[in-house]
């Protein structure tokens, strides 16, 4: 008896594993795709969900689910690297362009260079040619595509006409030549005009201290991306110039938020991307518009940055994702999220209409134009292919933050500043 | 017992409480701003020297639009005016004496005239001042009450115009900025509803809910753990409490990759079941509790034992009546450890996940989408700190006495 | 007797052999054994599945390997209860108890889990979100039990009043259970029994449950002494909180400390690097350069970079480390703490020095100061942003304030310092330790409160014999008496302090957080969450860990050495 229970209870322990192993399966037909995004605030959140909504009831087969992620950067980052590590992260997302190098590198991304030759549609020519030689860089010598830039942008001056007004000094666009003499002496007119009132404000982060030092004729880094390129007099003469508007007084103190201290009205000058605009249209209540930043000793300068929608390398899906790609950087869903005021279509040279929607936004009382003149020059934020890129980040940021506190002198810094970046070169 | 008179006594007595006074008014400072800033307008922020009370702009009716009102002193008359959006240039005058070489706009001005009224000579001046700075000034042409004078450009400036609308004719000019509004205190008790509406509501309903069932799991594990350790002897005992202190060392840091992926593999991850149910089991409730227990006589314990009593009796007729401080006591550490935790929330539910956010999280959120709107933010930091603040003070007597008592017998 | 009985007999007759045989021990072990032989095949079958998952989850094959080994633990308790049993010695059946329980509590929970309890809690908080109206119903119960509290004890209208209270809450609570749909809940549950799953699980739950019954019924067969008998209760006791601590975090712990060995990304399978991870933190060179001018570098090894230099005499001495970053991140910790201390401990104790006086009211005062320890960091660090605003804030606005009033009424220049207080590399630290003191400061006092009040009031009695004023009595009877509690005091507050995270990260708007305020903690969440190096992110948090436990064993000794004085 008791070996005929042994039998059977062994087949039941056979059975169980069985069923246990038997997970429930996915509903059947449609494929469903989660993408991500991050918008800025709450209306570009819709606009992409609304851009989700229109490509999924016109596309059979495919369910589509937009997620917005993090609202800022750093928490989005945070949210999406926790969810590769878990190998949950959705099938296609925006990143920084800075990061498309390491994620590559990873291989947490899909290379999509076989995806877009099969693709009649796709060519390679109808975006900014700086964006595509960094986000086609090989790797193993095979042709690459890691992605596409969702939009672009580049730096302009907002500036507070009721300031300038204020101070007596001309507009900047009114103002030739608009050179860094000229900026210093707007700012510092400003400045003058009480204690809450600062002449400019700029926000703590590599654009906006690279700005000086490249307008000055300088680089983060060497001709190929292989080293750190600032150990030259341009970064000295950049950063002396950047130093003085800080020590002066004449700026917002480095590290500060510019942003709501412009809004309130207290600043003459802030830097800023197009990203800013619809939070300053709704926020300012004061005159305004945007200028080209000041030319530089060595000519005009400017950022051109770009973000960039990738697929996940473990997707189910590469085909679909691929074709989502397509849609949503085409010209279509680019004209609608730029009609917003956010975003500046990366499709610059095939269809004219996405960057049309872009002139016409805000009924024309701002000078959109200034954005376009700024991408024209802009150098291409950079993926870089060979270090590590936020490692280097946090030494020049170190470096910078000492130099406009004072604590350093712009010679000290370019003479070793190279000293450590280096080692976080391959 | 003190040796003083009635009249000392309450000197004393005063000294006290103003001292006391003055150190909760600091120490609470913060909150009072809170309060104050989360009912105001958005644009009464931003201002400097800042100010505690809201205030809104009165306005009236000017060309079929509600304008703000600034109030002039024009002729001795006190007169409420209002923008035109008109803008006229001016140059500001000063003589040589008058002029301040390093700071123009401190000059001593000696006339204020249009632009189109003064005529510039061509000519300039340069001054020196007694520290050797030296700067050029041009010389303008200008006529004064009927006299022509040679005067310096000390600065110039575009003003705004303002118009009294009833009396159409009365006209200043003044930089709008700094010209003096007119004010009236305002509650924005709207904002509230505004950030509630920004998914807050939700968040505190979650929260809540999380909150809920971490402390009451944790009372109850820690209960029973912390018997087991103060009470029962049993091999092995020691060596699983060293590991417990141990774990309590480790900072959370260390555990939140492993926890992540362990969340995944059984599907928990953005669910509101990953704050629950691991945090029920913590070492420090357990520890707590053990500390507490110990400072309870053995003998009444031994009695019970001898009367046949079952451990679980012991437990819940003896022990829990008499812990009722140390039970408070981690009631609100739980209490505020669940409602105030951040990490693990924002890796594991993340912020696109919104229906299952909880307040920091939500906070978080609004802290960046208004990052320009401090008023919101600090709505929203009232509506997380409040109710954190209301549990304690109905449970604060229990709360203080339970750390007196279990808190130091490290 | 009637006919029915007799019809009867037979089976009862069945029925009290069985029960004779369901009682007898040798069948319940004979069960056992055979239970033992479906656990045994259980585990090894979800040995094997483990074995072959593919990825697993980017963990690598050491750890998959490992995981698969553990799952024949079970395997391995129930060939030993079996032969143990067999043989009828005591460890055999408490293993065999072990195996059962932790098996029927185990099942439990997949049980639940099968039912859709857990991720059901998300539907609890939508309903709740929708009918939040009713959760007023309990806020109406309180107050009347609030209000019936300060009536009379033992009066009739209080009774009447709290049966109300009572009956509110329940009412609240039906009425919510049922517009959540409990109902629809308990239906829910009910549909999952469509599935084999739910009821082979249902059944595998009472197989464990009674068979560990009848085994603990078995202890004066197996010759139970009474300390194996509390031992039992002891660990059944300890078992809830034990069974989710190893669920939880046993493995996690084992995981990252074996992490710190590997140069994990977190998305690749790791490789096993020894010690690299700890020799590449932990690596300093010390370096003398003959003369105090010149590049310090070029004194350190390539890969080095300078940490520190000073002057001896016409010497140099060059501190060079690999990982400058992490040092500067610990000297910040370590800087933090040696000014939390203070900043902390020492208005605590003057508050609490106050408070303790036999004045009406310091009850309130207490409650009061402990408020900012109460709030969320996450929200209050906000408020101090914006407390800490240069242009607009009111610490410089306080700050100028001062400044002008002393300018003013002594006539001096003083210049009107302007701190960033966040954005400044000299201040960025403090102003974190100011928002962390101000938020323990009420914690403290209520620790320093209950050390004062016990101290022994004839003490000072005898200092106020001897001649011993207000300060005398101070220095000469409260702080010594009162020195266990400083002790601990500001051993809890170094350890908060080495892992303060949430302050830097909610307060400091930068991003990434600028070296001068960043922290161990957040160093370590920097490499792992924005570098991808989980493993060298580990290998810090355990360094951090033995810094810690180091602290803490000191602690320990010396509260021990003093409790025997």
């Amino acid at each position: 008896m008791f070996k005929r229970l042994l039998v059977g209870v062994l087949l039941l322990a056979l059975v169980i594993p069985a069923f246990a192993s038997l997970s429930p399966t996915s509903a059947q037909g449609e494929i469903t795709l989660r993408w991500r995004t991050r918008p800025d605030n709450q209306a570009e959140a819709d606009v992409y969900q609304a851009a989700s909504d229109e490509i999924d009831a016109a596309w059979d087969g495919v369910t589509l689910k937009y997620e917005p992620g993090g609202s800022e950067t750093a928490s989005y980052q945070d949210v999406l690297i926790t969810e590769l590590t878990a190998g949950t992260a959705p099938d296609l997302f925006w990143i920084p362009g800075t990061d498309v190098a390491r994620f590559a590198k990873l291989g947490l991304i899909l290379n999509l260079a076989d995806l877009a030759a099969a693709d009649p549609t796709f060519s390679q020519d109808d975006f900014y040619p700086q964006i595509m030689q960094h986000v086609t860089y090989s790797l193993d010598g095979n042709p690459a595509l890691w992605g596409l830039p969702r939009d672009v942008s580049a730096f302009v001056i907002f500036y507070n006409k009721d300031l300038f007004d204020e101070a007596g000094v001309p507009y900047p666009t009114e103002t030739d030549p608009w050179d860094w003499d000229a900026f210093y002496n707007a700012a510092k007119a400003i400045s003058d005009l009480g204690e809450e009132i600062k002449g400019f404000g700029i926000n703590a982060w590599w654009a906006n201290y690279g700005y000086f030092i490249n307008a000055a004729g300088s680089s983060f880094f060497n001709e190929d991306f292989s080293a750190c390129g600032l150990n030259n007099p341009g970064t000295v003469e950049g950063l002396t110039f950047a130093r003085k508007l800080y020590q002066e007084g004449i700026a917002v103190p480095w590290g500060e938020d510019s942003e709501p201290p412009f809004l309130a009205g207290n600043v003459g000058m802030f830097f800023n991307g197009r990203w800013a605009t619809p939070g300053v249209m709704t926020n300012a209540k004061f005159n305004w518009d945007v200028a080209e930043l000041p030319v530089g000793p060595a000519g005009p300068s400017n950022w051109l940055f770009w973000g960039a929608y990738v697929i996940n390398a473990k997707t189910q899906h590469p085909q679909e994702a691929w074709q989502l790609l397509m849609k949503l950087t085409s010209p279509d869903i680019q004209g609608k999220v730029a009609a917003l005021g956010a975003n500046i279509p990366s499709r610059a040279y095939s269809d004219q209409s996405a960057i049309d929607a872009f002139l016409a936004t805000f009924d024309g009382k701002i000078n959109n134009q200034a954005w376009l003149n700024g991408l024209s020059y802009g150098v291409a934020e950079a993926p870089l292919w060979k270090g590590d890129w936020p490692k280097i980040d946090v030494a020049y940021f170190n470096g910078v933050t000492k130099v406009l506190n004072g604590e350093m002198t712009p010679q000290e810094f370019a003479d070793t500043i190279c000293q450590e970046a280096d080692l976080y070169f391959e | 017992m003190q040796y003083g008179t009635l009249l000392q006594r309450w000197a004393t007595r005063l000294v006290v409480y103003v001292v006391l006074g003055i150190c909760a008014f600091l120490m609470l400072f913060p909150f009072t701003y809170m309060m104050f800033t989360s009912l105001k307008a958005s644009g009464d922020v931003f201002r400097y020297p800042p100010r505690l009370l809201p205030y809104s702009a009165v306005t009236r009716q000017y060309q079929g639009q509600e304008v703000p009102v600034y109030r002039f002193k024009i002729d001795g008359k006190e007169r409420e005016m209002v923008l035109t959006g008109q803008k006229k240039g001016f140059v500001f005058l000063t003589t040589e004496e008058g002029v301040n070489v390093s700071a123009p706009r401190q000059s001593r001005i000696v006339a204020q005239v249009p632009e189109e009224e003064a005529t510039p000579t061509g000519e300039t001046v340069t001054v020196t001042d007694a520290l050797g700075n030296s700067a050029d000034f041009e010389v303008y042409q200008v006529t004064v009450e009927g006299q022509t004078q040679r005067l310096l450009l000390a600065y110039r400036s575009r003003l705004d115009e303002f118009i009294d609308p009833d009396d159409p004719q009365v006209v200043t000019y003044a930089v709008q900025r700094t010209a003096k509004a007119v004010e009236r205190v305002d509650l924005q008790f709207s904002n509230y509803d505004t950030v509630l509406g920004l998914n807050l509501d939700r968040a505190l309903i979650n929260t809540a809910l999380v909150t809920l069932g971490v402390t009451v799991g944790q009372v109850v594990t820690s209960v029973f753990g912390g018997y087991a350790f103060a009470r029962i002897p049993f091999k092995g005992r020691d060596t699983i409490f060293l590991l417990y202190l141990g774990s309590i060392m480790i900072p959370f840091m260390v555990l939140v990759v492993p926890m992540y992926k362990l969340m995944v593999a059984i599907g928990w991850e953005n669910r509101l079941v990953s704050l629950i149910v691991p945090w029920i089991f913590t070492a420090y409730g357990t520890f707590l509790m053990r500390q507490f227990f110990l400072t309870i006589p053995k003998e009444i314990e031994e009695a019970a034992l001898l009367d046949g009593c079952s451990r679980l009796r012991i437990l819940w007729t003896i022990f829990v009546p008499l812990s009722t401080p140390a039970v408070a006591t981690q009631v609100i550490f739980t209490f505020l450890y669940a409602w105030n935790s951040f990490l693990w929330p924002l890796l594991i539910i993340g912020e696109g996940n919104e229906p299952n956010h909880v307040l920091t999280l939500s906070l978080i959120r609004l802290s960046n989408i208004a990052a320009d709107k401090p008023n919101l933010v600090m709505t929203g930091a009232a509506i997380a700190i409040l109710p954190p603040v209301i549990v304690f003070v109905l449970a604060q007597k229990y709360f203080i006495e339970g750390i007196a008592t279990s808190g130091l017998k490290g | 007797m009637s006919p029915m009985s007799n019809i009867l007999d037979r089976p009862r007759q069945h029925l009290d052999t069985l029960k004779t045989l369901w009682r007898s021990p040798s069948f319940v072990i004979d069960a056992n054994i055979a239970w033992n032989h479906v656990i045994v095949a259980g585990s090894v079958m979800l040995s094997l599945y483990i074995n072959g998952m593919e990825g697993f989850y980017n963990l690598g094959d050491a750890v998959q390997r490992f995981v698969s080994l553990a799952a024949l633990v079970p395997a391995i308790l129930a060939v030993f209860s079996s032969i143990l049993i067999n043989r009828r010695r005591a460890i055999g059946r408490t293993l065999s108890l072990a195996v059962n329980y932790i098996g029927m509590v185990l099942s439990a929970v997949y049980l639940l889990h099968l039912w859709g309890v857990f991720l059901g809690i998300d539907s609890v908080a939508r309903a709740l979100h929708a009918h939040w109206q009713w959760l007023l119903g309990f806020a109406v119960a309180y107050a009347l039990f609030w209000v019936a509290g300060r009536l009379r004890e033992d009066s009739r209208p209080r009774v009447l009043l709290e049966q109300i209270a009572l009956g509110v809450g329940m009412i609240t609570l039906i009425a919510l259970l049922l517009i959540m749909g409990a109902v629809q809940a308990v239906g829910d549950i009910l549909s999952t029994y469509s599935r084999v799953q739910t009821w082979l699980v249902t059944l595998v739950i009472v197989v464990f449950g009674t068979l560990g019954y009848r085994m603990l019924l078995l202890g004066e067969y197996f010759g139970e002494t009474p300390d194996q008998r509390t031992a039992w209760q002891g660990w059944l006791m300890l078992s809830p909180n034990a069974i989710g601590f190893m669920l939880f975090f046993a493995g996690p712990l084992l995981l990252s400390f074996y992490l710190s060995f590997t140069d994990s990304t977190g998305v690749n399978p790791p490789n096993f690097v020894g010690t690299a991870n700890y020799r590449e933190l932990l690596a300093i060179q010390v370096k003398v350069q003959d003369s105090p001018e010149g590049d310090p570098q070029q004194a350190l090894d390539r890969g080095y970079l300078v940490l520190e230099t000073f002057t001896v005499g016409s010497h140099r001495v060059v501190i060079g480390a690999r990982d400058t970053q992490f040092w500067q991140s610990l000297r910040n910790t370590i800087v933090f703490c040696l000014m939390l201390v203070p900043l902390s401990i020492i208005p605590a104790l003057a508050l609490a020095l106050v408070l303790n006086s036999k004045i009406p009211g310091m009850n309130f005062f207490r409650a009061l100061f402990f408020l900012p320890s109460v709030a969320a960091v996450v929200g209050t660090a906000l408020i101090w942003r914006w407390l800490y605003n240069a242009n607009i804030g009111y610490i410089n606005y306080a700050i100028s304030q001062v400044v002008q009033f002393v300018n003013d009424s002594l006539g001096l220049g003083v210049k009107d310092p302007k701190y960033n207080w966040l954005t400044d590399n000299s201040t960025m630290l403090i102003s974190i330790v100011f928002l962390a003191a101000w938020q323990i400061i009420g914690f403290n006092t209520v620790l320093f409160l209950a050390g004062l009040q016990g101290v022994p009031r004839i003490l000072y009695e005898a200092a106020y014999v001897d001649g011993a004023g207000r300060w005398g009595q101070f220095r000469h009877v409260t702080l010594p008496m009162i020195a266990p509690t400083t002790f601990f005091v500001v051993v809890t507050t170094i350890i908060t302090g080495l892992q303060v995270f949430n302050e830097p990260y909610a307060l400091i708007p930068q991003r990434p957080i600028p070296l001068p305020a960043t922290t161990s903690v957040y160093y370590l969440y920097r490499r792992g969450f924005f570098n991808f190096e989980f493993g060298y992110a580990s290998a810090v948090a355990w360094l951090l860990f033995a810094i810690i436990f180091v602290v803490t064993l000191i602690q320990f000794r010396i509260s021990r050495a003093g409790a025997y004085d």
